[in-house]
């Protein structure tokens, strides 16, 4: 697995040059960049395809691991650009083609150019995809907190169906999940149509690397629209649940993720003299005079005012095992979005505007109409019952948000490649 | 006790039939939905073929919510508690393991496999005196197992009951144990008056080591007062639980809580364990404890003690072996968060003129001592001699 760095932002992406380019990822869409590579990113590229052949240009006479390594990780890269440079190439000779006096010729080159440009422009994605960093959460573990939105028992029945759906993808996909936490509000003893329960706050752990990547896109606003089993009269109610996913730790994390955690540079890292602790205390003399289960346990980061309550487990532990853990999981994703949205506010504001963040609506599901509909693709899909059992439906929809998301990413770097050529030019001038 | 609230009630009925029911043990909605959702994951646990609308699932909710409605502690009906990574069967008949003995033991674990890297070489030994249901000695085993490839954990009880209820424990938590390497046992036997066979196990006499010693003796002996067992304990606890396990010497009325600690302090001045930890139910006792010690006589035979002075001068030198004296509250772990907490500095309080650390949160719950180097270096075997 590659090592998580967590404190890469885009921002800086520049600066990875010299940091090494573990961070890089190449991902496979379908999406068009728009007005080609900023001349930089293609600069960059020529500059480690060169790196690359340099390297492997040492290990042919004198093999060192230290070097094979590096040379793996920017193989990728090398191999985008010299495809999209032999693109270019073909294109170029194309175009003198065209210039031919051959009439045969001339058709021939004229079918030819079609397909190149577009070979052109899918390559020219590769090689962005490939020097687009990974997110430094990708490769972990993820959790996905469940809580209802304000109003009615229909938003907490809802949750539980989430809650449900995800556990059910997981289990057709084969991931390994652990409900951390399951807890029904106070006030309903009632049950929904599928037999779900009024929801308050649920969490359910997705045990397998990469899990972070996977369903990073699902956080946001999650909305039904359905007639309550509830409803007398046959009206249909919207109402809302939010989905937050957090990155977390392997239980039996390796060597480097407890070096994180015990890291005060790590997002993962917090001073303990810097978390309350609460527990349920019986009032009198505890120890021997008092047998009752009082596992239920309260911490709350001072600093953000953040607050974690556990009490799933008969085991005091326990609870307090997982309170600390989620407290982390929280507090890493708070660190990574203010950064984030540091570097979006650098960003062009066209960009930052098809931004979503946490209160947005991402996804409807309409009960009535059988359909549901992500807001950011535009992908509709029928067959709500096969969504809500977590189904290909499902994952078709989550698909798609990956490729959002992908795309997402590389117009940021573009963003950011262009914003920094503009200010070096300005500089330029200025001298 | 306070009644109920009616509004509570109602509140209650609308969770679920079962949950007034529950409310006679709970008396508050959280820990009644908590009781709720456990019992009914053990309900569908032991027949999942039995959906919740069912008519034997819905008997057995009954009968078990009855049963706790009655007073019975959750832990009997249920038949285990959760004891740090470990599942502990629970019986009636045998003390239920309390999550603040998890607390230190879990703490203690830490502090002993901080402390093992150094002293690897040697065996570890520990002794769990007053074992009941095993809780404390296995956790102990499998925590330190992993770091530990000699180690040797034997739990002591009087309790028939309760040792064959520890070692049903070994195997429901499949510990794994290495003839000669990594072993947990567990005896029957009196601590007052030992057998032959408890003597030798106590006392190590079958080791071929010389200087074989315990590292550790960890105790949470019975330790309420007659008095103390009507007027401050639950009527789970006392209805259910039993005596022998929470009041030293229950069949007379005269003893003093405190014996065990006597008994234990009596047996360290030979045997010279590495540590000691005891529980306590307070404040008060734990400063009982910590005083005995200090103020034992010491053994005069051993070599540091005939050299030095009679009187003061001896009583000096004792409260002087230990390297550490502490004194633990119920989260030892925990940075203490009482609004009483004014300094950064930890709390302290003075015992025949030595100052002793009282580390965590809650209510005070055990006592910690290590020896030193002058403490250990004269065991009982230049004292007494073998067999
Ligand atoms: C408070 S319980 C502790 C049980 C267990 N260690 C725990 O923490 O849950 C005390 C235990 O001491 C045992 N016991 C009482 N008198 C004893 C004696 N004279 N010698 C040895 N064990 C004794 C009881 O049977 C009981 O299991």
């Amino acid at each position: 697995m590659l090592t998580v760095a967590p404190w890469v932002c885009r921002s800086c992406v520049r600066s990875l040059k010299h940091a090494g380019v573990s961070q890089f990822l190449r991902r496979a869409s379908t999406a068009a960049i728009p007005g080609g590579l900023p001349s930089s990113l293609l600069e960059r590229a020529r500059k480690i395809t060169v790196e690359h052949d340099q390297l492997n240009a040492e290990l042919a006479t004198n093999f060192d691991e230290k070097i094979a390594r590096r040379a793996g990780e920017i193989a990728k890269i090398a191999t985008a650009f010299k495809d999209l440079e032999k693109a270019r190439a073909s294109l170029t000779e194309l175009e003198s083609l065209i210039q031919s006096d051959d009439e045969e010729l001339r058709e021939l080159a004229t079918d030819d150019l079609a397909s190149t440009t577009a070979e052109l422009a899918s390559l020219g994605r590769n090689l962005s995809l490939a020097l687009t960093p990974k997110h430094p959460f990708a490769d972990m573990h993820c959790l996905l907190e469940i809580r209802p939105g304000p109003g009615g028992t229909e938003g907490r029945f809802f949750a539980d169906s989430l809650f449900h759906m995800y556990e059910k993808y997981c289990a057709n996909k084969g991931y390994r999940t652990r409900v951390v936490k399951h807890e029904a509000s106070d006030n309903d003893g009632h049950k929904g149509s599928d037999g779900e329960i009024a929801l308050q706050e649920a969490v359910l752990e997705v045990l397998e690397p990469g899990a972070y990547q996977a369903f990073r896109g699902e956080a946001g606003m999650h909305r039904v629209q359905r007639v309550p089993v509830t409803e007398v009269k046959g009206r249909t109610h919207t109402s809302a649940v939010a989905i937050w996913v957090l990155p977390s730790f392997p239980e039996t994390g390796g060597a480097d993720m407890e070096r994180d955690v015990e890291n005060p540079e790590s997002d993962f890292y917090i001073d303990p003299t810097e978390v309350r602790t609460e527990t349920m205390r019986a009032r009198g003399a505890g120890g021997q005079h008092v047998n009752k289960t009082e596992s239920a346990i309260r911490l709350t980061h001072i600093p953000t005012g953040t607050t974690v309550s556990m009490q799933d487990s008969r085991s005091q532990s326990a609870n307090r095992v997982s309170a600390w853990r989620i407290l982390r999981s929280r507090i890493a994703q708070q660190r990574r979005e203010a950064r984030e949205e540091l570097a979006r506010s650098l960003r062009s504001s066209v960009l930052s505007q098809s931004q979503i963040t946490r209160g947005d609506k991402i996804r409807t599901y309409n009960y009535q109409q059988d359909r549901c509909t992500d807001h950011r693709t535009g992908l509709d899909v029928h067959n709500i019952p096969n969504v809500m059992a977590g189904g290909e439906m499902l994952d078709k929809v989550m698909a798609s948000v990956q490729t959002w998301l992908a795309e997402r990413d590389v117009q940021a770097v573009l963003a950011d490649e262009e914003a920094a050529e503009a200010a070096e030019g300005k500089q330029a001038v200025a001298k | 006790m306070p009644r109920l609230q009616p509004s509570l009630f109602w509140r209650a009925r609308r969770i679920s039939p079962f949950a007034t029911f529950l409310l006679r043990a709970c008396r508050d909605l959280q820990s009644v939905k908590n009781e709720l959702r456990w019992i009914s994951e053990h309900v569908s646990q032991a027949a999942p073929a039995f959906s919740p609308r069912s008519f034997p699932y819905k008997t057995r909710m009954w009968q078990l919510c009855e049963r706790r409605a009655r007073g019975e502690p959750l832990q009997y009906i249920l038949g285990t508690q959760p004891f740090g990574e470990l599942d502990i069967r629970c019986r009636p008949g045998v003390l239920i393991p309390r999550w603040e003995t998890e607390a230190y033991t879990l703490e203690l674990s830490r502090i002993l496999i901080d402390e093992i890297s150094s002293e690897k070489k040697q065996p570890m030994r520990i002794l769990d005196v007053c074992s009941g249901t095993g809780c404390i000695a296995l956790q102990l085993y499998s925590q330190l197992q992993p770091s530990c490839p000699s180690l040797h954990v034997r739990g002591l009880d009087i309790s028939q009951e309760a040792i064959s209820l520890a070692r049903e424990n070994v195997v429901h938590n499949a510990l794994v144990q290495n003839p000669g390497k990594q072993t947990i046992r567990f005896l029957h036997g009196n601590i007052f008056n030992p057998s032959d066979a408890v003597r030798d196990a106590l006392y190590l006499s079958q080791q071929s080591d010389d200087t074989a010693k315990w590292d550790l003796i960890i105790s949470n002996p019975p330790y309420v007062s007659n008095r103390s067992f009507s007027r401050d304990t639950t009527r789970s606890v006392r209805n259910f639980e039993p005596k022998l396990a929470l009041v030293p010497n229950h069949t007379h009325n005269d003893t003093s809580e405190d014996i065990f600690y006597a008994r234990l302090l009596d047996l360290s001045k030979t045997l010279r364990p590495k540590r000691m930890l005891f529980e306590v139910a307070g404040m008060e006792q734990a400063l009982r404890v910590v005083r005995m010690i200090f103020l034992q006589q010491p053994s005069l035979s051993s070599p540091a003690m005939r050299t030095s002075e009679k009187g003061e001068a001896g009583k000096e030198l004792h409260r002087d072996l230990y390297t550490v004296v502490q004194i633990w509250r119920d989260d030892p772990s925990v940075q203490q968060q009482h609004a009483a907490r004014e300094s950064e500095k930890d709390e302290v309080v003075t015992v025949e003129g030595r100052e002793i650390t009282v580390k965590g949160d809650g209510k005070v719950r055990s006592v910690y001592f290590v020896g030193g180097d002058s403490f250990n270096q004269f065991g009982w075997s230049s004292v007494t001699g073998r067999g």
